[in-house]
């Protein structure tokens, strides 16, 4: 049995955080029907990336990623028809994942305290860039300002005297999404007990700022302390830092003497290395931190990001290549584990993609009995847009069919 | 101000959705410490599994409370082993393994991240505890995997970013890869492991059947880069670093503002909210140059664009900045500093920072993250000192008597 049978999903918001949360839930097995604006202008398919640059709102790898396993229907409910059947809808559902701008739901009358009034039992988890209490509630965001928000970048990432940077691939969207996905089994568990739904409020910068950033923030409140970014090397604990290399980038680590020990024995311990001033911990080599990547550079030139790899990891020195997607696809760790998987794809041909974040067995050995992806699995593609019209209103709302056309001609649906 | 005491707005825990839920945390660092802390924040009763024998490496890493340099004034842990108990068992002697074994039979849920590997030959690995507690579920969030030709290899959450490939696409446009100056795989596997292990307990609670969770950091992280996959498959094109640009929104950056390395977020996604901020910039005259005309136009003018922008902000604060530009229904936001994530009213409204009493003195810490309005989570104790439930664990819940757990003490068995 999967983890989500039985558990039914409305998923409604343009943005990757509903998106990807919904889909982490649909992996588990969960029944997630995601809405979309009838004329298709949605984010993910209007984007791509697209097969050959030509853009098709049926063939945008943002849309074909982020909602395979779900079921698509298109609604507007900004008319009343299009609300009752957004209320219909979420009556029958367990969670709704709300990824719009706050109060945007409120003010079509469709906010949590009135879906619940139709259906008592409804979780609504609610995700945005600030969250949907506090001063700001009212404010618009996106994935950068939950980053920047965040203090992930002010105090991390970027040079010291450049503009602070953004993370990769939107990924405050994504702690967004797991936070949906997580957060939604933890009411479902509260629902079991209490009987009733409730709702969830996610914040996006606020999630990162505690989970990421706090230990600077108490540093600072304790300490006095305020921490900014330093930029691509970090001089505690020397090397720390994404490094060049003879056919790229290898990022070297050392927090403790054995690892140095180790990443000098990967080096063929070189003379300068049989002084004692590089031991005493991070800390130590701190000071002596410009010396250090210093003395890495010319060895880094003279070997390639997979020999550094190969020749610390050997010696327990954390260090590892710098992978492109095409050294990720091509990965002999990845391959070996069955990583990634095709959905099958009538129209675009099979499509490769990542497989699944975690897998349940009944083993814990370097050597499995069973290869298994088990209970994640992707099942369907992702839909066409409405292409689940007449399955979720006729047979799960029980709409007439003769009553879809006119819907379709409003432009309800 | 509120404390660990108030900030329940419930109170007891038995009202909380995982109450009766035991955990026991046997990981090192972070990413089994934040999984653990958002099942306790939630009701979830919580062990941490330490040993003065061997310490965790991160007890060890600055900063401190007061700046005083030892275990129990880890800053970082006192932030991650709140709602937890401390116990300190010594697992290099058989009797202290037998003991944690036992303890096992108590608990719903075992996290660990250390080496694939390890815990088998210790004996605690899911084989091994699977007869003390037949529907355990287990979960080992480790760098690679439990099998697989990388299993072993030693890493960091900053060494797993570079490996997983977000690493390649993220950095000043035009310009070399740059790292996340801190891990952030760490967390954000802790935040993906707490939804793992919920899925686990929901299918327990349905099949009556445990399991062991083969987490990998590396494959999680490659997973939210999806749609990069398939742009490679179809166009064999690789993305690179593009700082703060974005094919979503135009335009997208950081611009400054006045005061010193002060900076606000802007993002741009639909036709009126470019009007809007244009009616926030009081309609300049750029506004109609054909360049910047639609969307498409203004991505590919984006630096001259980006330059106009500039010099709007840059005579204004940033929260300034954001208050003109949201009131015309644009997204922005300043980037925040250490200092301004606590000083902010929004945060505080939030209660997203917490002034707890420590044993060892008040202190800062952060609250819960998710609002659940019908079962809010708390924060209910503040860290504990190591080993400072070895008689609660080891003498109330596991029978040993005092004479017993002295024993137990003089042997380094509780050490």
């Amino acid at each position: 049995m999967r983890p989500l049978e039985n558990v039914r999903v409305v998923e409604y918001g343009p943005w990757l955080n509903a998106a990807y949360g919904g889909r982490l839930l649909a992996d588990m097995g969960a029944e997630v029907i995601k809405i979309e604006a009838p004329d298709g202008d949605e984010p993910s398919r209007l984007h791509g990336p697209f097969p050959g640059d030509a853009p098709d709102a049926e063939a945008s790898a943002q849309h074909l990623f982020n909602n395979a396993n779900k079921l698509g229907v298109t609604l507007d409910p900004s008319s009343a028809s299009g609300r009752r059947l957004f209320r219909r809808l979420a009556a029958t559902a367990d969670v709704l994942i709300d990824g719009t701008q706050p109060g945007e739901l409120d003010a079509l009358g469709l906010g949590h305290e009135a879906l619940a009034a139709d259906n008592p039992r409804l979780i609504t988890i609610a995700v945005s860039s600030l969250g949907r209490s506090g001063p700001y509630a009212g404010y618009r965001g996106y994935d950068l300002t939950s980053w920047h928000g965040s203090g992930a970048s002010h105090v991390y990432m970027g040079a010291p005297d450049r503009e602070p940077l953004r993370g990769a691939y939107y990924h405050a969207n994504h702690w967004g999404a797991v936070s949906v996905a997580a957060s939604a089994m933890i009411a479902l568990q509260a629902r079991e007990k209490t009987g009733h739904g409730q709702m969830v409020d996610i914040a996006e910068a606020e999630t990162l700022a505690m989970l990421y950033i706090a230990v600077e923030v108490s540093d600072y409140l304790m300490n006095g302390a305020e921490k900014a970014r330093v930029g691509l090397r970090m001089d505690g604990n020397a090397p720390t830092a994404l490094l060049p290399c003879k056919d790229g980038y290898v990022y070297l680590m050392c927090l403790t003497d054995e690892q140095w020990s180790g990443l000098m024995d990967a080096m063929d311990n070189p003379d300068w290395a049989t002084t004692d001033l590089f031991l005493g911990g991070g800390r130590q080599r701190a000071v002596y931190a410009r010396e250090i990547y210093d003395l890495l550079q010319p060895w880094l030139q003279a070997h390639t990001a997979q020999e550094i790899f190969d020749r610390c990891q050997a010696r327990s020195a954390p260090a590892a290549p710098l992978y492109t997607v095409a050294d990720l696809a091509a990965n002999e760790h990845l391959d070996e584990r069955g990583f990634f998987v095709d959905v099958p794809d009538e129209r675009m041909g099979p499509l490769r993609i990542p497989g699944p974040p975690f897998r349940f067995g009944r083993d814990q050995s370097e050597r499995p009995a069973s290869k298994t992806l088990a209970p994640w699995a992707v099942e369907r593609r992702a839909p066409r847009l409405g292409e689940h019209n007449e399955a979720v209103y006729c047979g799960m709302l029980g709409l007439d069919r003769s009553e879809l056309p006119s819907l379709r001609r409003a432009g309800v649906i | 101000m509120p404390t660990a005491a108030v900030n329940g707005k419930r109170g007891a825990e038995g009202d909380l959705p995982l109450a009766g839920l035991r955990v026991l945390n046997l990981g090192w660092y972070w990413v089994c410490a934040t999984m653990s802390h958002l099942l306790a924040d939630m009701g979830a009763e919580v062990i941490k599994v330490d040993s003065r024998q061997r310490l965790e490496t991160l007890r060890g890493i600055p900063p401190f409370m007061d700046g005083i340099e030892d275990p129990d004034h880890n800053l970082w842990l006192h932030n991650l082993l709140r709602n937890t108990q401390s116990i300190t068992v010594n697992l290099e002697t058989e009797e202290g393994r037998e003991r944690l074994r036992d303890l096992v039979r108590t608990a719903d849920v075992v996290t660990e991240n250390w080496t694939p590997g390890t815990v088998a030959k210790l004996g605690i690995d899911y084989a091994s505890l699977r007869p003390y507690r037949p529907d355990l579920i287990m979960v080992s969030p480790s760098a690679a995997g439990q099998w697989g030709p990388y299993r072993r290899i030693n890493t960091y959450g900053q060494v797993i970013s570079t490996l997983a490939g977000l690493d390649a696409v993220q950095g000043y446009a035009g310009e070399r890869p740059s790292n996340f100056g801190m891990s952030i795989i760490d967390p954000f596997a802790g935040l993906m492991a707490c939804y793992a292990v919920l899925a686990a307990l929901r299918r327990r609670n349905e099949t009556g059947q445990g399991c062991h969770v083969d987490f990998s950091q590396w494959e999680m992280s490659t997973a939210t880069m999806g749609p990069l996959f398939l742009d490679y498959q179809w166009n064999g094109r690789l993305h690179g670093p593009d700082g703060n640009h974005d094919t979503l929104c135009v335009p997208n950056n950081v611009y400054p503002s006045t005061g010193d390395d002060r900076w606000v977020s802007i993002s741009v996604y639909a036709e009126e909210e470019w009007q809007g901020l244009l009616r926030a910039l009081g309609r300049p005259r750029w506004g109609r140059d054909p360049r910047f005309a639609d969307k498409y136009r203004r991505k590919r003018n984006e630096e001259a664009l980006d330059e106009r922008i500039a010099a709007w902000t840059k005579r204004r604060t940033h929260y300034e900045a954001t208050e003109r530009l949201q009131t015309e229904g644009v997204a922005a936001f300043p980037v925040m500093g250490s200092r301004e994530l606590y000083s902010d009213p929004h945060w505080k409204a939030r209660d997203s920072w917490l002034r707890v009493d420590h044993t060892l003195g008040p202190e800062w810490i952060y609250g819960v993250h998710w609002k659940f309005s019908g079962t809010p989570g708390s924060v209910r104790t503040t860290t504990p000192l190591l080993g400072e439930h070895n008689r609660r664990v080891f003498g109330d819940l596991m029978g040993a008597d005092d004479g017993e757990v002295r024993r137990l003490e003089e042997e380094r068995v509780i050490y």
